[in-house]
């Protein structure tokens, strides 16, 4: 019985220490621990200085404190136990007391009071002090335990994400070596270097040549990822003319739209400002948004790419991606700039990892943009983002935010 | 008649050669593997350019940069990291240890074209006026 009710880890005896003047109340209040049962040790002391000494040299497992002393009074021992920095239940055993004053000293910290008059029921007040005090170290064990996991599970993800960088980052640079001698290769074969080669070897070799391209896309494409992900993306924002880059990109696809029957416009707003962008970025960006409506739209389409100050916002850009390409569907929509998230048109192969929209997203958030998509089905959609326009105080901006989100 | 010299140091024998295949209409190509004979081979052929890979075994393409630009002979040769690693980890980093151009692998020929007639053109100048350097 006594046994369970110890403090865990101790063994008996069980050591009280009792505040307390008078000599008889000292022997009463014995007799009734050992007719109850108890084996224990009894240090008795009168100050202050006293209680303190016997704290530091034989701490014991339980205080128990007459109310009124002499020259203080018992509660003060309370301060001074968690002053030495320690944990033990502290019973008042008073005279009288009003009950007022008793709960007062409950709430300060004393675990309970017993009057000298009803001793008898010391021995359960002591019990259930040492059973409270037991069940507030095993919370707090918990706690420390659960603490504990709680931060090896999170070494753990960040090991894992890691380890998932390291290995996308050395899978996608590994894979370039014999990617590098396969598309030379190829080159070499098709710019007849090795000898001419006939009409249908020549497309072979072209389709050969088409699928390493993209091979490598989806290859960058996953180094791209790691980068946005563990905030190692490179970025230079400076002043970007928006005419410029937009002729840029027709530029760029100029030649496969033309080839896919698909006319392409870019139409400026007068006087749009220069972006505070990435250039190389924000190229990507119209690209991979650009490629997107190309492979969407058939024969006969239009793309429309525009740029003008934002409505809501004049201290951004808005640029517009249109197509009339076979729209998305209300359920893909949510999902387009999902990490891996596919839609194939009809009659379409895979044409990348899934990743396009997800990094422009990271890109255009990088900047300090937002990104959407409206469409309606078999009509066309339109990809806009906004960028902000190039300022001193906006060219600084985004810096301090990737500094930020680094730190954190 | 060639345009020039060009060292390649290179581990892949196959990329080597797609090298060679490419190249070897315009200049004369000699081969390295590693950092030891890259140095021994540019100090023994003089080339006009070097084309550099980064993974090499043994000591990388850094520990060749920082070979060539110790020594007097070479440090004046145009380096060009030709390198399948992540330029925004390795490209600044090869520029400051002296190579001239960072081209990521797969390469594009016309921009390799057109960077090794940059550095090769400078290089004959730099040559030209660097006759002390003869023995």
């Amino acid at each position: 019985m006594i046994a369970e009710i110890i403090p865990a880890g101790t063994e008996a005896p069980l050591r009280f220490l009792l505040i307390e003047d008078n000599p008889t109340d000292v022997e009463l209040l014995e007799y009734e621990l050992r007719r109850s049962g108890f084996e224990f040790t009894l240090a008795v002391v009168q100050t202050p200085e006293e209680f303190t000494r016997e704290l530091r040299t034989t701490p014991p497992h339980l205080v128990m404190a007459d109310y009124n002393l002499p020259s203080w009074r018992g509660m003060e021992a309370l301060e001074i136990i968690a002053r030495e920095g320690q944990d033990i239940p502290l019973i008042l055993v008073t005279g009288a007391l009003a009950d007022t004053t008793a709960v007062d000293c409950i709430k300060e910290g004393a675990t309970d009071y017993v009057l000298k008059g009803t001793l008898a029921r010391l021995p359960v007040a002591i019990r259930r002090a040492f059973q409270e005090k037991n069940l507030r170290e095993q919370r707090k064990r918990a706690e420390e335990n659960l603490a504990r996991s709680k931060r090896a599970l999170e070494k753990s993800r960040e090991d894992q994400l890691r380890f998932k960088d390291d290995l996308l980052s050395h899978v996608s640079h590994e894979l370039r070596t014999p990617l590098t001698a396969i598309k030379q290769f190829s080159t070499i074969l098709l710019d007849g270097s090795a000898g001419e080669l006939n009409h249908d070897q020549h497309k072979y070799q072209q389709i050969v040549l088409k699928n390493i391209l993209q091979l490598q896309a989806m290859i960058d494409d996953l180094l791209e990822v790691t980068r946005l992900d563990n905030g190692k993306l490179t970025f230079k924002p400076e002043s970007v003319s928006v005419p410029a880059i937009l002729t840029d990109a027709i530029d760029t696809v100029y030649v496969s739209a033309h080839a896919k029957g698909i006319t392409l416009s870019c139409d400026p707003s007068p006087g749009v400002p220069a972006a505070c962008a990435d250039p190389t970025r924000l190229r990507q960006i119209l690209l991979i948004l650009i490629d997107n409506a190309l492979r969407f739209t058939p024969s006969g389409g239009a793309i429309r790419i525009r740029a003008r100050p934002s409505e809501e916002d004049f201290k951004f850009v808005l640029f517009e991606v249109s197509d009339t390409g076979c729209g998305i569907n209300s359920e893909d929509l949510d999902r387009v700039f999902e990490r891996l998230y596919q839609v194939r048109p009809d009659q379409s192969s895979r044409e990348g990892l899934g990743l396009g929209l997800f990094i422009c997203q990271g890109l255009v958030t990088r900047h300090g943009g937002q990104i959407w998509v409206e469409s309606e089905l078999n009509k066309g959609s339109t990809f806009s983002f906004t960028l902000p326009v190039f300022s001193v105080n906006n060219l600084i901006a985004p810096l301090e935010a990737a500094l930020k989100s680094q730190t954190l | 008649m060639t345009n020039g010299k060009i060292l390649i140091v290179e581990d892949d024998a196959d990329i080597s050669l797609g090298y060679k295949v490419f190249l070897q209409v315009r200049y004369e190509v000699f081969f390295a593997v590693d950092v030891p004979s890259a140095v021994s081979e540019a100090l023994r052929l003089q080339p006009d350019l070097i084309i550099l890979d980064l993974g090499l075994p043994g000591e990388d393409g850094f520990v060749a940069l920082e070979r060539f630009q110790e020594n007097p002979i070479l440090s004046g040769l145009p380096v060009i990291v030709v390198s399948g690693r992540d330029p925004a980890a390795n490209k600044n980093r090869s520029l400051e240890k002296g190579a001239k151009a960072f081209i990521r692998k797969p390469w594009n020929n016309a921009e390799l074209l057109t960077t090794i007639d940059q550095f090769i053109g400078r290089g004959e100048r730099v040559a030209a006026g660097g006759a002390s350097l003869d023995p």
